[in-house]
């Protein structure tokens, strides 16, 4: 009985060549941009994350009011009033934020207060030249970004006017998005970004880790205008974060009404052009089940074809990306993952199910005599 | 003889009364009899049709197959896969399925009936009514009798009891039309079953046991066929 059903909703959907092509084109186009989109936003918070977790710290600060750690600013007195509170065991600051090179597109740029612990955290592998000696004026730059400007060790780089940084190494992190970036000494981030005596973000170790959360209210409360949190609580914090989560979601749902509406149109029509078809398999003694599984397995065809065809075309897509967009490379993975592959089965199938089962239900609610002299 | 279907005065109107499409039909179809149903377009013979093969609900009156009542039957699908074969004016064939496929697809319903045997009762069929050579072409690729030929192999695959058939031979030449009404016969005598042909075929008309003529929704007459008598 399956293989006549399956020959049966397959040449129907070859049946109207150019209706299903483009039903297929919609969903495989709307899966694409489904699958770039969540890559996109996987990416960047799974990098974000995992930077968190790597960093071996207890208490992490930033201005109250940022945003986003790029927004922060903490003054030097701020910070140096921080660091002496009891319990602190140790310290580390970092700015960050971007700089336009070459009047093109503008680059990442992390001023660290200490290279060797940094690259220890995030997990940099100096895969050219050798690390940064805290030395005015050397940079290292991410392989991604040396790739996209043609940069190697030995080279200057003109990133403030009159000012050339030597690059002294080239990096790789596994996490993507730091590969298209430049670090530097935080001085010189400092100068860089015309933030004198100003870091984004201040990272605390302390003597005794049960004290986190009592140290944590004891700077919020001595600093009004800074915000203290737990390590561990970071992401729930940080602006980027929190929208990159919405925004995945919220494609995902868009792009699943949009895929039903195609789907549900395609369908509707199909099913009224079929009435008589209805009628003849229901004489016939083709029971309700069997007329609507035929119309199943072609949306099945259909959302399923489309699904795979739109996840493949994202590779070739991200690659585009990948190249023409080198401002936002860092949070474009290579690829997208297989866990999005099945993802968009998943998704493929609830829309194949959902926007053919309510036509082909009320399709099949027919007087059959009349559905049989249906014109 | 057993009556294979009663019915007891029928009625069916449409539009909420303004069409009156049978009025009181009383009849009774026995197992081993072929049955013409004549008169005039209109006069109620599709509608009556399809009453009794449970394609549309009456608006009162009873119908009974084989001494059941047919509104106590839990599923009528069942019911017209497992003792209802229809034969339409046009063949209707599925578009996208091949003749073989087509004959099949009335088997597909049944679980009893493997692929294997689903095929073979298919093939043997189409052999019987000369279009075996057809049976990989798509309806749309032959004529208008190989067509009505496949039309009614779908509707005597499953070994109906009762076949309904609503101008067998409208749209087909005399050749093939000799062709099916002797295949018609030959089903009622190997199933015993019996055949309600509406028409205004003289031919079909003269293989019928009975010929039934309708007007305005009902029965006007019902007289043995003398020439089948002779016979």
């Amino acid at each position: 009985m399956g293989a006549i059903i399956f020959r049966y909703a397959f040449r129907n959907v070859i049946r109207t060549p150019l209706r299903s092509f483009f039903t297929l084109f919609s969903v495989a186009l709307i899966i694409m941009l489904y699958t770039v989109l969540t890559s996109i936003g996987n990416s960047f918070t799974q990098q974000i994350s995992t930077v968190i977790k790597q960093q071996d710290i207890d208490v992490v600060v930033q201005a109250k009011y940022a945003s986003t750690p790029v927004t922060s600013i903490i003054n030097d007195t701020t910070v140096d009033s921080i660091i002496h509170l009891d319990g602190i065991h140790a310290y580390d600051s970092m700015l960050i934020g971007r700089k336009r090179l070459y009047g093109k597109s503008s680059v990442f740029i992390l001023g660290v207060s200490n290279f060797t612990v940094f690259a220890q955290r995030l997990g940099f592998n100096i895969i050219k030249g050798r690390a940064l000696h805290n030395t005015a004026l050397e940079i290292v730059v991410g392989n991604k970004m040396a790739g996209i400007y043609h940069l190697n060790v030995g080279d200057e780089v003109e990133l403030s006017s009159g000012k050339k940084y030597l690059i002294v190494g080239i990096y790789s992190s596994w996490l993507n998005f730091l590969n298209s970036g430049v670090i530097c000494s935080l001085k010189d981030a400092q100068h860089l970004m015309n933030k004198p005596d100003k870091t984004s973000l201040l990272f605390l170790t302390l003597d005794d880790t049960t004290r986190t959360n009592e140290i944590v209210q004891k700077i919020n409360k001595q600093f009004p205008e800074m915000r203290a949190i737990e390590s561990q609580q970071l992401p729930d914090y940080m602006g980027p974060i929190k929208n990159i989560f919405y925004f995945s979601k919220i494609v995902s749902i868009m792009t699943l009404f949009i895929a039903i509406a195609v789907l549900l149109n395609t369908f509707i029509m199909a099913i009224s052009e079929r009435t008589r078809e209805i009628g003849i398999l229901s004489a016939m003694g083709w029971s309700r089940f069997m007329i609507v599984s035929i119309f199943l397995v072609e949306a099945l065809l259909l959302s399923l074809g489309g699904g795979i065809i739109g996840y493949l075309c994202s590779y070739p897509v991200m690659t585009v990306l990948l190249s023409k967009f080198a401002n936002i490379s860092m949070y474009i993975p290579e690829a997208p993952s297989l866990a999005i592959f099945f993802n968009v089965l998943e998704m493929s199938l609830f829309i194949g199910l959902f926007s053919a089962l309510f036509p082909a239900l009320y399709g099949t609610r027919i007087n059959i005599s009349k559905a049989i002299r249906h014109e | 003889m057993n009556s294979l279907i009663e019915v007891k005065d029928l009625y069916k109107v449409y539009d909420n009364g303004l069409i009156q499409s049978l009025n009181g039909i009383t009849l009774t179809l026995k197992a081993g009899k072929i049955y013409a149903l004549m008169g005039a377009s209109g006069c109620g013979k599709s509608t009556l049709l399809n009453l009794i093969g449970t394609l549309d609900s009456p608006t009162s009156g009873e119908i009974l197959y084989d001494g059941k009542y047919l509104n106590e039957v839990r599923s009528l699908s069942t019911f017209r896969r497992d003792f209802i074969g229809f034969v339409f004016q046009f063949h209707h064939l599925i578009p996208v399925l091949t003749l073989r496929e087509n004959v099949e697809s009335a088997l597909l319903s049944n679980r009893k009936v493997s692929a294997k045997e689903r095929r073979e009762r298919a093939v043997a069929l189409l052999d019987e009514m000369g279009i075996l050579h057809r049976a990989d072409s798509y309806a749309a690729k032959i004529s208008g009798g190989e067509r009505q030929r496949g039309a009614i192999a779908r509707a005597l695959v499953n070994n109906p009891k009762v076949l309904l058939a609503d101008e067998p031979t409208g749209n087909i030449d005399s050749k093939t039309s000799k062709l099916i009404l002797k295949k018609l016969r030959d089903h009622v005598e190997q199933t015993a079953g019996t055949i309600l042909i509406a028409t205004h075929d003289n031919d079909v008309a003269d293989i019928a046991d009975v010929i039934i003529k309708m007007e305005d929704g009902k029965i006007i007459s019902q007289e043995e066929n003398p020439r089948m008598e002779k016979k």
